[in-house]
């Protein structure tokens, strides 16, 4: 056992220490003896300081001294010291793009033994059936899980099961990566083989402006994208729940209170700068935003639904121009309407960015993992204890000052 | 009677206790009477003046000189005295020798003693709250092994007050009041200035413990045991101020009783019995004498 703060037992000690030498000086009621001529005394408190060889009220001292000491334990935050590994690992298990989910989890089990650690990457930004995110969640993950693992292991192994494609990574990916300071051992898993371009069909009037940025997209023969510009029905509704992607992308105003102008809307990595009214509002939903305005606020959001989604766009298409034919409207277009999870870059990762993974030194030593926050369960209970002590003292007390 | 009120007696053989002034006409005994004239203790001779009773005529000096003188002589009297003992509370001190109590035994024996050898009645009367003990004033020899066998039996307790005691002995020709004077000191001075006053001859005896006047220096919460609702604390810091006080009170107390035509005589447990009713029994001839 081992305390966080250990001065708090300390200060406690000298605490009891003082309040057993007080109950040798303590204030007592002294022995009653018969004085016919006690009148001539002078009133005072019929209390008076004597010292003693043995401390008074032995009770109240052990009931006050446990109960600092308690106190002082709960203070000091005692926590047991498991019994250490020579090696604990950490499993980042990331699935956005694998093949199978399944068999990339089982992969993962595979490597772990009891103690050890599994973070996924799904748990990140997870959808429905879709795994999303890159390696960059999982390895923070993993590094709050070695965090964790710091007193149980002397050293700490990073297992990353992955499909490694050109998706896992982001711009925060490298330097997450360097935040581990030991090797990596890479477990690769099938990667989800590239999807072709969804077949879209739009559901609004033949001269909806959407129309155009669709046509440009050429003609497709994948999964289809129903876009609704009118108010969906329940056969919609099904079409999602079956695996289809419903893009709710309303054409008129939806009468919001409040209208504004914004300057740009970003998503799947397009970013369209046009004067855009925002009249329409997206209605609260549990989905994640795959869209947003330039000012932050999101534009477009995603919910799964069965084992589809719907996708719920709050993008105003101007009728007048020729906004809708430009290529940025075009990507727009093609990203709201991809499949669900979004469009991902299905490339396998390049062997730079695998060394840059894989890392070079030894195992990370344990020590060297960051310190989380360590939490002392004894602390309550000893808190508790030392309470239940005070009231019992509080009981005590007028028995033995009588 | 007990063998240490034995040696007491013995230690006072011959000891006097003359009144303080003439006493009334009575008995024959030792003490000066007021009366004159019937006695053979001769006195003076005064010129007989016409009314005089001839037959107190100094017939042999008439012959001789032709002058009629009359023989005058001092006539002797017995003092009946009652000893009021208190036996409250306060007198059962300390706990375990009840040294007080003792002491005023001793003295009370002591007292009856001299009195008693002078041929005086001599009595008992102890106040309590419940039957008081009592004996009545006797001059046969029985008297002091009565008192002795009364104040023996008696267990000193409860807190009743000396005033109507002495209310009680009003007309009795000498009282010797020996106790503590901490219960119903004032009553008992007024009712004693009275009796005074009335001709009675009123002797105050203070009966003080060693450890009243000197307690012990450990702290302790001195509880009166008369009046438990007192219960003060004597400390170090404390003693000072109460060995002041319990002496001012002693001084007032004793001028109290001597302003109000009594002796007060203040007695301590560690003194000898019989040198305290030597003092006491001198102090009353001092006085007279003066």
């Amino acid at each position: 056992m081992s305390f966080l703060a250990p001065l708090w037992l300390a200060i406690a000690g000298v605490a009891s220490g003082a309040l057993v030498i007080a109950h040798f000086f303590a204030r007592h009621r002294p022995r009653p003896a018969m004085l016919p001529t006690a009148r001539f005394i002078p009133e005072a408190i019929a209390r008076a300081p004597s010292p003693a060889r043995l401390p008074s009220d032995l009770l109240l001292l052990l009931m006050r001294v446990l109960a600092l000491l308690a106190i002082g334990a709960a203070l000091a935050r005692p926590v047991v010291s498991p019994p250490r590994r020579r090696v604990a690992r950490v499993v980042v298990l990331d699935t956005a793009g694998a093949k199978s989910a399944s068999l990339a989890h089982d992969s993962a089990v595979a490597m772990v033994q009891p103690g050890d650690t599994i973070v996924g990457g799904w748990e990140v930004g997870g959808l429905g059936g879709w795994e999303v995110g890159t390696l960059s969640g999982g390895l923070v993950r993993a590094l709050r899980a070695a965090a964790a693992l710091r007193d149980h292991a002397d050293s700490l192994e990073l297992v990353i099961v992955s499909p490694f494609l050109e998706a896992s990574f982001d711009a925060a990916t490298d330097s997450i990566r360097r935040l581990w300071p030991g090797r990596a051992r890479l477990v690769q898993v099938a990667a989800r083989s590239a999807s072709a371009p969804r077949r879209i069909s739009i559901v609004g009037a033949p001269d909806d402006p959407i129309r155009a940025p669709v046509a440009l997209l050429g003609t497709r023969s994948g999964a289809e994208t129903r876009v609704m510009r009118a108010r969906p029905t329940a056969a919609d509704s099904a079409f999602a729940r079956g695996g289809g992607v419903l893009v709710i992308w309303p054409a008129a105003s939806d009468g919001a209170s409040r209208t504004d102008t914004v300057g740009a809307v970003a998503a799947g990595g397009v970013v369209v700068v046009a004067p855009f009214v925002r009249a329409l509002r997206l209605p609260p939903s549990p989905g994640r935003a795959v869209a947003f305005w330039v000012d932050g606020v999101p534009a477009a959001t995603e919910r799964s639904s069965g084992t589809g989604c719907v996708r719920t766009v709050a993008i105003p298409l101007p009728t007048a121009g020729d906004l809708v034919l430009r290529q940025g409207v075009r990507g727009l277009v093609d990203a709201l309407t991809s499949a669900c999870g979004g469009p991902r870059n299905s490339e396998p990762a390049a062997a730079a960015r695998l060394a840059m993974l894989r890392g070079s030194a030894g195992l990370m030593r344990a020590s060297l993992a960051p310190a989380g926050p360590r939490r002392s369960s004894a602390s309550a209970w000893l808190l508790g204890i030392s309470a239940l002590l005070l009231l019992a003292e509080m009981l005590v007390r007028p028995r033995a000052a009588s | 009677m007990p063998a240490d009120y034995g040696s007491l007696l013995d230690s006072l053989r011959g000891v006097t206790w003359p009144a303080r002034r003439a006493a009334l006409a009575g008995t024959a005994g030792t003490h000066r009477s007021r009366l004159r004239g019937l006695s053979a203790e001769f006195t003076e001779y005064r010129p007989y003046r016409q009314g005089d009773d001839p037959r107190r005529l100094d017939w042999k000096l008439l012959a001789r000189t032709d002058r009629a003188f009359l023989r005058i002589t001092s006539d002797r009297a017995t003092l009946g005295t009652v000893l009021v003992v208190d036996g409250s509370a306060s007198m059962a001190f300390p706990e375990r020798t009840r040294e007080k109590w003792a002491q005023a035994c001793r003295i009370a024996m002591g007292l009856a003693a001299v009195a008693h050898a002078s041929g005086d009645p001599v009595g008992l009367f102890i106040p309590s709250d419940g039957k008081p003990g009592r004996v009545e004033a006797r001059t046969r020899r029985g008297v002091l092994a009565e008192i002795a066998r009364v104040l023996d039996g008696w267990q000193p307790g409860g807190g009743a007050p000396l005033a109507p005691a002495l209310g009680l002995l009003r007309g009795t020709p000498r009282i010797a009041l020996i106790g503590d004077f901490l219960g119903d000191a004032d009553d008992a001075l007024r009712r004693g200035r009275e009796l005074s006053a009335g001709g009675t001859e009123v002797h105050a005896i203070e009966i003080v413990a060693r450890e009243e006047l000197e307690p012990p220096a450990a702290t302790f919460l001195a509880t009166d045991p008369e009046s438990p609702e007192i219960r003060r604390p004597l400390t170090l810091d404390s003693r000072d101020p109460y060995l002041q006080q319990f002496a001012e009170w002693r001084l007032t107390t004793a001028r109290a009783w001597r302003a109000g035509g009594a002796t007060f005589t203040e007695v301590r447990t560690d003194e000898s019995a019989a040198h305290a009713v030597r003092r006491i029994c001198g102090l009353g001839a001092g006085v007279a004498a003066r």
